[in-house]
């Protein structure tokens, strides 16, 4: 297909980099070297999507209860008519859920210094 | 074949009601069949032996005092990317070594509120994301049926622990076929319910649109009294669906008294696309023959065409991974898991993740990064959830004449270990016959349907949602008509147990 040569061909090193940096990763050369052939390859074998006719169709974000209604499933109402009343309720002990913190100071996250003081 | 080795779920009730299996017979067995196989099968990441003959002989004194469940004291597996307060939760992933929830998901809350017994945590693709279980962090899965070759994946674990008679039962969890496929290598049942059927509290999420809680079983009878413990609404999840609990396991033992019967005046839709190109040949043609011999029982096989399907892999892995790529946002060194300090919380988020997160779950946070970012979100994403809502036209329309729509589970049978490990678009297309289900939301299951070179072949029945109790009641008239050899669970002393019982 016209323009996938071109899509994967630049998928290169530093895009592969600049992806990760967004997606808070920190890649060994190696690993952007094999993500960026790799994901040259999917991508490639994904502009079958291009050629599919999806005029008029409408994006499937929400599937599930509903679904045997296609208008329903899709129609702005399917997620609200179940949602629940905002109601105070248990929550999670907080002992047990700081127990798992790779860092703690008693009831905080303890994490590197994000602004330093004046 | 003794009656031990067709006893099924409601024998199993039996049994125990009469008191000729204990709950201490049974965690002795799996804990023995743990302890001869799993140092070459590694179903398990983890089983306390002590802890379930424990919990077994709690469980028989339950039913001494006549307050059993009907299945009171049954072991049960359960997926490691599913939380349990009793068992670390690893994911299969670094990123979580050791990690302890501080809670139970639904799905487990609800086996033990029924009286089973958590035997332990099984292996997976690190964060279900894989197709062959050798992505996991703490060494690959082999195939029980033949140990050279992969369980398929993710739920690998769970297949494999019921293949290899460990556990009767099994949860797992499936995304893109992760219970169907590992299902089908193995020669077990495995059970995708509709989107929404089981709650997702508590299953790590991978891909929030798409995951969904399954059963991997040795029978379609034990696939449905398992469903019908861990379905229904729950407040937790608000995408877990209100609509009534049918009789699962009923459904099951209906087909499997019927037998040829219930497929007269079925109507299963075979779509061609499902049998050709990129299908082992051996496999379409196995699966071909059953369902000429459901024909012959009376069903009537329509041919359909779902266009979509060439496409349907692509905008699955685009979708999959794209939720992934922010559901993992949150392994970020902070709150939990692994933490790999820097100079900075930035530089802590990324030394963390590039430390604790294996090779396959960067490369797909990657591809999920990129298909959601500026300038590309509308190729990639906005047209995959396109194509998505194509597929589900697609299944909608084949199923409005016909019962349920019928394919191989998977293109090929299991494969040697490492023969996709280079080649992630290879391992990819290995799902390619269970994403359509997934991307539509609809329930699908796996059933043994014969052996290739001596290998199990999975034919999926895909049903309209909500349609489980009807895939249940074909599946187990198929099992009927065609049994397979079920596992050795080690209880051949307990043979006399189920005479007389279901079968």
């Amino acid at each position: 297909m016209a323009g996938s040569d071109e899509r994967a061909a630049a998928f290169g090193m530093e895009e592969v980099r600049a992806v990760a940096d967004l997606a808070r990763l920190a890649l060994t050369d190696a690993e952007a070297a094999t993500f960026a052939r790799d994901l040259g390859r999917v991508l490639e074998a994904a502009q079958a999507l291009a050629a599919l006719d999806v005029e008029g169709v409408d994006p499937a974000y929400r599937v599930g209860a509903g679904a045997e209604d296609p208008a329903l499933a899709r129609g702005p109402g399917a997620a609200q008519a179940r949602l629940r009343a905002d109601e105070p309720g248990a929550c999670l002990d907080r002992d047990a859920v700081l127990a798992m913190a790779p860092d703690r100071d008693e009831a905080f996250f303890r994490v590197p210094t994000v602004v330093e003081r004046t | 074949m003794s009656a031990a080795e067709r006893i099924d779920a409601v024998g199993l009730s039996r049994a125990l009601a009469a008191g000729t299996v204990r709950s201490a017979d049974l965690a002795r067995a799996a804990a023995q069949r743990v302890g001869t196989r799993d140092g070459e099968v590694h179903a398990f990441l983890a089983f306390d032996g002590g802890r379930l003959e424990a919990l077994a002989e709690g469980a028989d004194r339950t039913r001494a005092a006549g307050q059993a469940r009907p299945y009171e004291g049954v072991p049960v597996a359960v997926k490691d990317n599913l939380t349990t307060t009793a068992f670390a939760t690893t994911c299969g992933s670094r990123i979580l070594e050791d990690y302890r929830p501080p809670y139970d998901a639904t799905a487990v809350r609800r086996l033990e509120a029924a009286g089973l017994l958590v035997a332990g945590k099984t292996n997976l693709d690190e964060f279900a994301m894989g197709s062959s279980t050798e992505h996991s962090a703490y060494g690959p899965t082999r195939n029980p049926v033949d140990p050279t070759r992969v369980p398929g994946g993710s739920s690998g674990g769970s297949a494999a622990a019921v293949a290899a008679g460990m556990v009767a039962w099994a949860l797992g969890s499936d995304t893109g076929g992760s219970v169907r496929q590992p299902a089908a290598y193995c020669g077990v049942v495995g059970l995708k319910p509709t989107y929404g059927r089981v709650s997702r509290y508590g299953l790590v999420a991978f891909a929030s649109s798409l995951d969904q809680v399954g059963t991997l079983t040795r029978t379609v009878p034990e696939a449905g009294a398992l469903l019908g413990i861990v379905a229904g609404h729950d407040p937790h999840d608000a995408t877990c669906a209100a609509e009534p609990v049918d009789d699962y396991l009923g459904a099951a033992q209906a087909g499997l008294a019927e037998g040829e019967a219930a497929f007269a005046g079925r109507t299963l839709a075979i779509p061609r696309e499902a049998f050709g190109p990129g299908v082992d040949p051996a496999v379409a043609a196995e699966v071909e023959a059953c369902a000429r011999r459901m024909e012959r029982a009376g069903a009537r096989l329509r041919e359909v065409s779902i266009p979509s399907l060439s496409v349907a892999l692509s905008a699955y892995y685009l979708v999959a991974t794209a939720e992934a790529s922010s559901n993992l946002a949150r392994f970020d060194g902070i709150r939990y898991g692994l933490r790999e300090p820097g100079a900075s919380v930035l530089d802590t988020h990324r030394r963390s993740r590039e430390a604790g997160f294996g090779e396959e779950v960067k490369r797909r946070i990657l591809l999920g990064t990129y298909a959601l970012s500026a300038g590309y979100y509308d190729a990639y994403y906005v047209r995959a959830q396109k194509a998505r809502t194509r597929v589900r036209d697609d299944l909608f329309a084949a199923l409005a004449d016909a019962d349920a729509l019928l394919t191989p589970t998977a293109p090929d049978v299991a494969f040697p270990l490492g023969a996709h490990s280079a080649d992630p678009l290879a391992m990819y297309a290995v799902d390619i016959l269970t994403v359509p289900a997934s991307l539509a939301g609809f329930p699908a299951l796996s059933v043994p349907a014969g052996r290739v070179t001596g290998l199990p072949v999975g034919l999926q029945l895909i049903g309209r949602p909500f349609a489980e109790a009807l895939l249940l009641r074909l599946g187990a008239a198929w099992e009927a008509m065609a049994p397979w050899p079920l596992p050795d669970m080690g209880l051949a002393d307990a043979a006399t147990a189920v005479e007389g019982g279901s079968r």
